[in-house]
């Protein structure tokens, strides 16, 4: 599974970055990418909305702990940590994320597979959007925990390289050059 | 449960057929054709228009690059386009990887039987129009086709 | 290392595993996960800005009170995110648990102390941290013009209320005494006000 795109969309609908890791990767006008993106964010919204009956009455009978258990995210690898000297920024190696995790966003947007790609959606609690793109088709779960894990190293690389950096407004376009090298990094190494 | 609903949409956009079951235990529970389920079905069309929009986007070449799954934390909706307009949705829980053959079977053994070679049925519900945008509620009443569906689909709801 | 950090997450039902208590799985990361500087060096230069913001506002200590709020609600706003990004909590369903969060887990992980929670108000919506240390003011001593106007380590209320804001928690976070000033201890007041429906992103429960 190699990514082809890394979008990032913040909380509002907007794109605040994007980059394309394969040469082959379609080339859209940044244009496109931003209607893109304010789609994704609609869609989400969408999506946590048709959820179905059977679920919504179930759900309040159901036990909260069996629930729990259901979205947990199991480990995937260390997924482009290679060895100790892999920076990981502020979040120390050898591999920093060696449990699963439960993901908190149950009823949004996670996976949408096409004939040709997938795309995987992580979203913080904060409402800011990490999307990859994938350049297979693949439904199996084993292939979403694998996504969740990566967007969710791809949120620490944020975190450090992106909201640390004191010059960086929020909520507007990403233009930090260290970010952008990590992140290819970290791609490359997948 | 491993399956919660079926819609049919036509190329105008209608919603010609749902089917949405709400009790794991009990296969004839749930709404068929359902007037409270405009709604959602209004949405669940939303949702795959604009994803389909995207992929058709970002395809790599000129070949049509159709949607196949769109999954949440809670459940998956399986998709089949045909080339004719129709789609086909079911919604699943999330054990359920891929569902296209599902799609495939109803669409060519219970939709091509029932409805299209159906001489005295219609093979377009809209007929007004205001149908063709969208505006229709004309559903599939066809009594051979919703036993289709049923004996097809039911075991898969409480298995 | 930097100042603390709060949100709403759920309290036992912790990421890894709901097996772990949150105790555990703070003690985990701050340990093994996370980098740390030399904690004197840390101190002195907060010390040295807050010094330096006195001189500035010539001795208005309220004003120094606010910009230090104020640059502590800087912080909240981008350290949530790494608190998230490390944590990968999940959302807090009562304020009793995010306080639990914000103690147990997030002063933990980034100031390693885990200050106590109490003096809940009735309808709990209003509830004390109780510091029983403090890096920040590991060597300070009021200076006597100070000791009643300056709150010296109020950058952690502007740090709670920027994070709990992002996570659409709108709080007052204050500090109501401080063994600065000669109290019985250091106790940090935070109140919730209302949840941020608004705000809540697009494909929330």
């Amino acid at each position: 599974m190699a990514i082809q795109t890394v979008l990032i969309i913040n909380k509002s609908g907007g794109l605040v970055y994007q980059r394309d890791f394969l040469a082959s990767s379609t080339k859209l006008s940044s244009n496109d990418y931003l209607i893109l993106a304010g789609t994704l964010q609609g869609v989400t919204a969408i999506a946590s909305q048709v959820t179905p009956k059977a679920l919504q009455i179930s759900g309040s009978n159901l036990s909260k702990a069996a629930n729990e258990t259901e979205y947990s995210i199991p480990y995937a690898g260390p997924l482009g940590v290679k060895d100790q000297k892999e920076d990981m920024g502020s979040f120390l190696p050898p591999d920093y994320f060696t449990d699963s995790f439960a993901s908190w966003s149950k009823s949004g947007l996670k996976h949408v597979t096409t004939d040709q790609f997938s795309l995987f959606l992580y979203q913080s609690m904060t409402g800011m959007k990490f999307v990859a793109i994938s350049t297979q088709s693949s439904t199996s779960n084993m292939a979403v925990s694998f996504a969740e894990n990566f967007l969710r190293k791809a949120y620490c690389l944020y975190a450090d390289f992106v909201m640390k950096n004191p010059f960086y407004e929020p909520e507007m376009p990403i233009r930090c050059e260290l970010f952008d090298k990590k992140l290819t990094e970290f791609v490359q190494h997948l | 449960m491993t399956i919660y609903s079926l819609w049919i949409f036509d190329r105008h956009c209608n919603c010609i057929f749902d089917r949405e079951w709400t009790l794991k235990s009990n296969q004839a529970s749930g709404t068929t054709n359902s007037k409270q389920n405009e709604d959602t079905a209004k949405l669940i069309y939303g949702m795959v228009f604009s994803l389909r929009s995207i992929a058709q986007k970002l395809s790599r070449n000129e070949s049509r690059n159709e949607i196949r799954t769109i999954a949440t934390g809670k459940y998956r909706a399986h998709i089949l386009c045909t080339a004719t307009g129709l789609w086909f949705v079911i919604l699943s829980d999330l054990k359920q990887e891929d569902l296209s053959h599902v799609l495939r079977y109803i669409y060519s053994e219970i939709y091509v039987n029932y409805v299209a070679n159906n001489w005295l049925g219609p093979i377009d519900f809209a007929e007004t129009e205001q149908e063709k945008r969208g505006q229709g509620t004309r559903k599939i009443t066809n009594r051979n086709f919703v036993r289709g569906i049923e004996q097809f689909l039911s075991p898969m709801v409480t298995r | 290392m930097s100042s603390g950090s709060g949100n709403v997450q759920n309290g036992p039902a912790v990421s890894t595993s709901s097996k772990k208590s949150l105790r555990v799985f703070s003690d985990d990361i701050w340990k093994n996960k996370t980098a740390k500087i030399n904690a004197e060096l840390f101190t002195l230069t907060y010390g040295s800005i807050v010094s330096q913001l006195c001189t500035d506002f010539q001795r208005d200590f309220n004003k120094v009170n606010d910009q230090l709020f104020a640059m502590g609600y800087n912080i909240g706003l981008r350290l949530i995110e790494d608190f998230l990004a490390r944590t990968a909590l999940p959302r807090c369903d009562t304020l009793v648990k995010t306080s639990e969060v914000i103690s147990k887990c997030a002063f933990k992980i980034f100031l390693n102390m885990t200050p106590q929670v109490s003096n809940w108000s009735n309808n709990k919506d209003v509830f004390s941290l109780i510091l029983d240390e403090n890096p920040l003011s590991d060597f300070v001593e009021l200076p006597m013009d100070a000791s009643k106007e300056l709150w010296y380590s109020n950058i952690l209320c502007g740090v709670l209320k920027g994070a709990m804001e992002m996570v659409q928690l709108d709080c007052d976070v204050w500090f109501v005494s401080d063994v600065l000033r000669g109290d019985q201890h250091s106790e940090i007041r935070v109140k919730l006000n209302r949840i941020l429906k608004d705000e809540i992103p697009a494909g929330e429960d």
